[in-house]
C-alpha cells in the first residue's frame, strides 16, 4: 500500500463559516486518479478550492504528507502540489511559453529569471503535453482544448506529486477530452503523480478514475472503486435520477 | 378658394390694427413734454461710466456704454423718457453692496449707513469702520455674491444692488434678483486703467446717496495728492508686482493695466509693461517662472501682492515660496515690500498708494519700513 | 522553438532610450524666455555668457525636466501595477482615490492657514498633499484586509475618492475666492514649482518605490493568471496586496505631491508599452514603462510649456488630448479581438 500524499482528516468546507460538505476523509495516492463527482451544489468545486487552499477549511485539516497544509511555507507547497482550475485566465499579451514558465515560479530566484534547467524543463513539459508548437501564440488566441493542455503544461512545471483539477475537460470538445484524460492517465502512471479532479462526465470519470468519491446532501456518500459507484442503481439515488434513466450515461 | 380670401382678408385687419397702434404711440409721444438734459457730469479719468441730469430731476446713469439706470427724485412718477432704463427711486437707504472695492467708496461719503448687506464676511475685512457695523449688526453679512440669501435681502427690502463684475460667472444670481424686484447694478470700476478712474466712481455713489458734493471734494484732495508727488532720478527704476501661486508660477498684471499705471504715475516703470493678452479679459497673466525670472530679476523694486497670495512678513517666507527669488537684484538691496490686504479694500486711496510707490522711488522711504499700503519685507 | 522576443525588446528599449536624450536636449534648449543658441551653449559650457541664462537652464529648466521624466516614469510604473492587479485596462494611479485624498488635505490646509495668517510654503503644501494621499492609502489598505473581490476593492478607492471630493467641495463651500483659486490652480497640476531641493526629495520617495516595484515583478507575473494560481505558485496573496497596494499609492503620492494630480499617463503608457514589447511581463515592462512615461511626460510638458508662451497650459490638459486617445483606441480594438476570438 503506497503511502498517501494528499488526504483530509475530518474536513469540512464552507463559506463564511458555513459548511457545505462535512466530515470528509480523503486520500490520493501516487499513480491514482480519484475523481470527485455528486450533482451540483453539493460541494466539488469547494473541496476542491479547499484543498488548493483558496479558501480556508471549516474545520479540520489537509494533510501533505501527513503535514497541515496550512504550516507550510507557501513555496513549499508549491513544489508539490499544482492545480488546473476552470473558468478562464485571461492574461494580457502572454505568449503560451510565458504561461508555461509560470510553473517555475517555486523554483526560480527573487526576480522569477528562469536558468538554462528551468528553460530546458519547460520545453520539455512542453513537449510532453504536445503544445510546443503554440510556444509563441498569443494565449488569448489559442483554442480552449490548447488552452487547457497549456494550463496542465504549467502545472507540470512546479513538478508536483499532486496535480488537482477542477472540471478539467467540460469546456472541451469529445476529442479533446479524450485527448486530456488519457494524458493525465499517463502521467500519473508514469510520474507516479497523484491526481484529485472534479468531473461531470460520469462515462468518462468511470474509464479513466481509479478511485471515486461522491458528494451529496453536505457528506461524502460512498468513496470506492469505479465498479462499486457506478452502478445503475447508485448514479440513479445519487442523482436523484428517474429508475433507468442512468443507463444513457454510463 | 375661400378659405385664401378669408386669409387674406384677416391679414389686411391685422395690417390696419397695427398701423393704428403705431400711429397711436407716436401721437402720444407727440403729446408729451419732452425733457431737457440739463447737465452731464465732468469726469476726468473714469470712462466706464457716464451720468446725464435731467430738468425733472431725474438722471440717467449709463455704465458701460449698455447698462442704462434712471434715477428718480423721491416720489416723483416714472417720466416718459428713458423707458428701457433700470428704475431707481431716491431715497436709496438699503443697499446690498457685493462689489468689497466700492465699500471704501462709501465710507469716504460718509454714507456706509445706506449699505445694509455685504457679500464679504467680518473676517475678511480690512477696514475697522465696516467690521464694527457687521459686529453691531448695523451691516448683515448676505452670503457670497455668488449665493447670496435671498430671503434675507427681500426681507430687508434691498433696494438696489451693486454688483462687481463677478457676477457675469453667475447671471442666474442677477436674473434672479431681478425678478425679485431688486434692481442690479453692476459697476465696473475694474475695467478703468487709470487708477484715478476707479476713484472717480465715488461721484457716481454720490449721485445715487444724494453727496455729490462730498464726492466732489474727496476727488478734488485725490487729485492734489497726486499732483505734489516728488520726482524720481531719471533712470526710471523698474518695478515688477506679483504673487507665486499655488502651482509654482507667478502671477504679474499686463502691461497697461491699472497697476501697471500706477507704478507709472509713481514715476517708476512696470517691468511686463509690454506684456498684453488682449484676447483675454483677466487683468493677470500666469507667466512660467524662466520668463518672470529672465523680466524681473533686474527690477529695482519688488512689490507682492498679498491679496491673494497670502500675507508675508518676512523676507525668509518669500524665498520658501521660490528659492530662485534670492538672486534678484531687489532682494539683494532690501527692497522688497508686500501690499497689505488694505491695498484693495481701500480702493478710494489710490492716490496714496501711488504716493507710497513714489516714495519708496524716489528714496525718501530709504529709513522706512512701514508705510500706509507697503511694508517691507526683511 | 526559438522566439525573437529578446531582440525586440531590446530594440524597443534603444527606442524608448534615443527617444529619452532627445526629449531631454529639446526641453533643456526650449523654454519661453527665448536664449538664444549662442547664448546656450556658453551657459551651458560654463564659458561666461550671460548668468542669467545659465541661471534659467541650470535651475529652472533642468530640474522641472528632470522631475517630469522622474514622476511621468513613477506614474506610468503605478498605473501598470493597478491596472495588472486589477486586471481592469482602464484602472490607473488615482483609482483608489490617493488624489482626492491630498487634494482634501490641500483644500483643508489653505483654508486654516489664510485663516490664521500662517503662510503656507511649497515645503508644507506638499507635506499636506503627501499626507492626504498616505490617508487615501490607509483606508484602502483597511478596506483590502476585509474584503476578498477585487471588483469590490476597487469600488471601495472610488467610493472614497467620491467621499474626499465631496468633503472637498463642502470645504470650498466656505472658503473664499482666493482660497477657491489657489485650490483649483493647484489641481490644475504642473512642474513649474519644481527646484532642485524638491527634485532630490521626490527622487528619494520615488526611486526607492520604483526599485520595490521592480522586485515585486515575479508576484505581479504570477498575478497575472489571477489570484487563484497566484496563490496555487507560492505567492502570499496577503502581502503581496499590501505592498502592491502601498508601492503604488506612494508613487501616486509623490506625484501628486510635488505637481498635482496629472492624469492620463498612468493609464495611456502602460497600453502603449504593451502594445509595442507585444508583451506584459513584469521585469521587462516595469522598467519600459518607466521610460515611457517619462518620454510621455517630457513631450507633454514641452508643448504645455511652449504653445502659449509666456503662460503655460496645466499639464494635466495636454496629457489628457495625447492620452484619451490612446486609451479609446485600446478599448476599441479589444473589442474588436474579443469579437474576433467569441463563438
Amino acid at each position: 500500500m503506497q503511502q498517501a500524499c494528499l488526504s483530509t482528516r475530518d474536513l469540512s468546507v464552507g463559506y463564511a463559516g458555513r459548511a457545505v460538505v462535512e466530515n470528509i476523509e480523503l486520500s490520493a495516492a501516487p499513480g491514482e486518479i480519484l475523481s470527485v463527482i455528486g450533482p451540483n451544489g453539493a460541494g466539488k468545486t469547494t473541496l476542491i478550492r479547499t484543498l488548493i487552499r483558496q479558501l480556508e477549511p471549516i474545520r479540520g485539516s489537509v494533510l501533505l504528507d501527513g503535514q497541515e497544509l496550512s504550516c507550510l511555507p507557501g513555496t513549499q507547497i508549491a513544489r508539490s502540489l499544482a492545480a488546473v482550475l476552470t473558468g478562464r485566465p485571461e492574461p494580457e499579451s502572454m505568449r503560451c511559453e510565458e504561461v508555461v514558465s509560470l510553473g517555475r515560479i517555486p523554483y526560480t530566484g527573487r526576480l522569477g529569471i528562469l536558468s538554462a534547467g528551468d528553460k530546458q524543463k519547460v520545453a520539455q513539459t512542453m513537449a510532453l503535453v504536445g503544445v510546443s508548437e503554440f510556444a509563441d501564440a498569443d494565449f488569448e488566441q489559442i483554442s480552449d482544448g490548447q488552452r487547457q493542455r497549456v494550463l496542465l503544461a504549467r502545472a507540470l512545471c512546479q513538478e508536483p506529486r499532486v496535480l488537482i483539477l477542477d472540471e478539467p475537460v467540460s469546456y472541451l470538445d469529445l476529442k479533446h477530452k479524450l485527448e486530456l484524460l488519457r494524458l493525465l492517465r499517463r502521467l500519473a502512471r508514469e510520474q507516479g503523480l497523484a491526481v484529485i479532479m472534479s468531473i461531470h462526465e460520469l462515462s468518462l470519470a468511470r474509464r479513466f478514475s481509479d478511485r471515486v468519491l461522491c458528494l451529496k446532501d453536505g457528506r461524502v456518500d460512498r468513496t470506492g472503486g469505479p465498479e462499486e459507484i457506478f452502478s445503475p442503481d447508485y448514479i440513479e439515488r445519487l442523482f436523484s435520477l428517474d429508475a433507468g434513466s442512468a443507463e444513457i450515461f454510463l | 378658394m375661400s378659405g385664401r380670401v378669408r386669409q387674406v382678408h384677416c391679414l389686411a385687419a391685422l395690417l390696419l390694427c397695427a398701423l393704428l397702434l403705431i400711429g397711436c404711440g407716436s401721437a402720444l409721444e407727440a403729446a408729451a413734454p419732452q425733457a431737457q438734459v440739463t447737465g452731464h457730469m465732468e469726469l476726468i479719468y473714469a470712462e466706464q461710466f457716464s451720468v446725464d441730469c435731467y430738468d425733472d430731476g431725474s438722471a440717467l446713469i449709463t455704465i458701460g456704454g449698455t447698462d442704462r439706470y434712471l434715477l428718480l427724485p423721491e416720489g416723483a412718477e416714472p417720466p416718459a423718457h428713458d423707458r428701457d432704463a433700470v428704475l431707481l427711486r431716491k431715497p436709496l437707504q438699503k443697499l446690498y453692496l457685493a462689489a468689497s472695492s466700492a465699500m471704501d467708496l462709501f465710507l469716504q461719503l460718509d454714507a456706509l449707513d445706506r449699505v445694509r448687506m455685504t457679500s464679504t464676511s467680518e473676517n475678511n475685512w480690512a477696514i475697522p469702520q465696516v467690521v464694527q457695523a457687521l459686529e453691531s449688526g448695523s451691516m448683515l453679512y448676505a452670503g457670497k455674491y455668488s449665493a447670496p440669501d435671498f430671503e434675507r435681502i427681500l426681507s430687508e427690502g434691498c433696494d438696489l444692488s451693486i454688483q462687481s463684475t463677478m457676477i457675469y460667472h453667475s447671471p442666474e444670481i442677477r436674473e434672479k434678483l431681478t425678478e425679485l424686484g431688486v434692481p442690479v447694478l453692476v459697476e465696473r470700476s475694474s475695467y478703468e486703467s487709470h487708477p484715478l478712474g476707479r476713484v472717480e466712481w465715488i461721484k457716481l455713489y454720490g449721485v445715487l446717496t444724494g453727496r455729490e458734493e462730498e464726492a466732489a471734494r474727496f476727488f478734488e484732495e485725490q487729485l492734489r495728492q497726486l499732483n505734489a508727488l516728488q520726482t524720481v532720478e531719471a533712470e526710471a527704476k523698474d518695478v515688477a508686482f506679483f504673487y507665486i501661486n499655488s502651482a509654482g508660477m507667478a502671477v504679474v498684471h499686463k502691461g497697461g493695466d491699472y497697476v501697471a499705471k500706477m507704478i507709472e504715475l509713481a514715476g517708476g516703470r512696470y517691468v511686463f509693461e509690454d506684456l498684453r493678452r488682449d484676447d483675454s479679459a483677466l487683468s493677470t497673466v500666469n507667466l512660467q517662472m524662466e520668463s518672470f525670472y529672465a523680466g524681473a530679476r533686474d527690477a529695482d523694486v519688488l512689490i507682492y501682492n498679498s491679496a491673494i497670495g497670502g500675507n508675508l512678513d518676512t523676507l525668509a517666507q518669500l524665498l520658501s515660496k521660490s528659492e530662485l527669488l534670492s538672486d534678484f537684484k531687489a532682494v539683494q538691496s532690501g527692497n522688497v515690500w508686500c501690499a497689505g490686504q488694505n491695498m484693495f479694500q481701500e480702493s478710494s486711496a489710490s492716490a496714496g498708494m501711488i504716493a507710497d510707490i513714489n516714495a519708496i522711488l524716489s528714496g525718501q522711504a530709504s529709513e522706512l519700513d512701514e508705510l500706509r499700503f507697503l511694508h517691507r519685507l526683511r | 522553438m526559438k522566439s525573437n522576443h529578446p531582440r525586440r525588446f531590446a530594440l524597443c528599449f534603444a527606442l524608448l532610450g534615443a527617444a529619452l536624450l532627445l526629449l531631454l536636449l529639446l526641453n533643456t534648449v526650449t523654454g519661453s524666455a527665448g536664449i538664444g543658441p549662442a547664448q546656450l551653449l556658453a551657459a551651458l559650457s560654463g564659458r561666461g555668457g550671460d548668468e542669467t541664462a545659465l541661471r534659467i537652464v541650470r535651475d529652472i529648466r533642468l530640474p522641472r525636466l528632470l522631475a517630469a521624466a522622474l514622476l511621468g516614469g513613477a506614474l506610468s510604473v503605478s498605473g501598470f501595477q493597478l491596472q495588472t492587479f486589477f486586471a481592469n485596462p482602464i484602472a490607473g494611479p488615482f483609482v483608489l482615490g490617493v488624489s482626492s485624498g491630498a487634494k482634501l488635505t490641500v483644500a483643508l490646509s489653505m483654508v486654516f492657514c489664510l485663516a490664521n495668517g500662517v503662510l503656507l510654503s511649497s515645503a508644507g503644501m506638499i507635506l499636506t498633499a503627501f499626507a492626504g494621499a498616505m490617508l487615501s492609502m490607509g483606508l484602502v489598505l483597511l478596506a483590502a484586509g476585509r474584503l476578498r473581490s477585487m471588483a469590490l476593492l476597487i469600488v471601495c478607492g472610488v467610493m472614497i475618492g467620491y467621499i474626499c471630493s465631496a468633503v472637498t467641495d463642502i470645504v470650498v463651500t466656505f472658503a473664499d475666492d482666493s482660497n477657491i483659486v489657489n485650490l483649483h490652480n493647484w489641481s490644475l497640476g504642473s512642474f513649474s514649482g519644481m527646484g532642485w531641493g524638491q527634485l532630490r526629495a521626490a527622487a528619494v520617495t520615488a526611486l526607492a518605490a520604483l526599485v520595490f516595484s521592480f522586485l515585486l515583478s515575479k508576484p505581479m507575473n504570477a498575478y497575472q493568471l489571477g489570484e487563484a494560481y497566484a496563490r496555487s505558485m507560492g505567492v502570499d496573496i496577503r502581502r503581496f496586496r499590501v505592498e502592491l497596494i502601498l508601492l503604488s499609492s506612494v508613487l501616486a503620492a509623490c506625484v501628486t505631491a510635488f505637481a498635482g494630480p496629472i492624469s492620463f499617463v498612468g493609464i495611456a503608457v502602460p497600453h502603449l508599452i504593451r502594445r509595442l514589447f507585444r508583451s506584459s511581463r513584469p521585469l521587462v515592462i516595469l522598467p519600459a514603462c518607466f521610460l515611457g512615461g517619462a518620454v510621455f511626460c517630457l513631450f507633454c510638458d514641452l508643448i504645455a510649456r511652449t504653445l502659449f508662451a509666456p503662460t503655460e497650459l496645466s499639464i494635466s490638459s495636454v496629457t489628457a488630448v495625447f492620452g484619451a486617445p490612446v486609451v479609446i483606441g485600446m478599448l476599441l480594438s479589444r473589442q474588436k479581438k474579443r469579437r474576433q476570438q467569441g463563438g
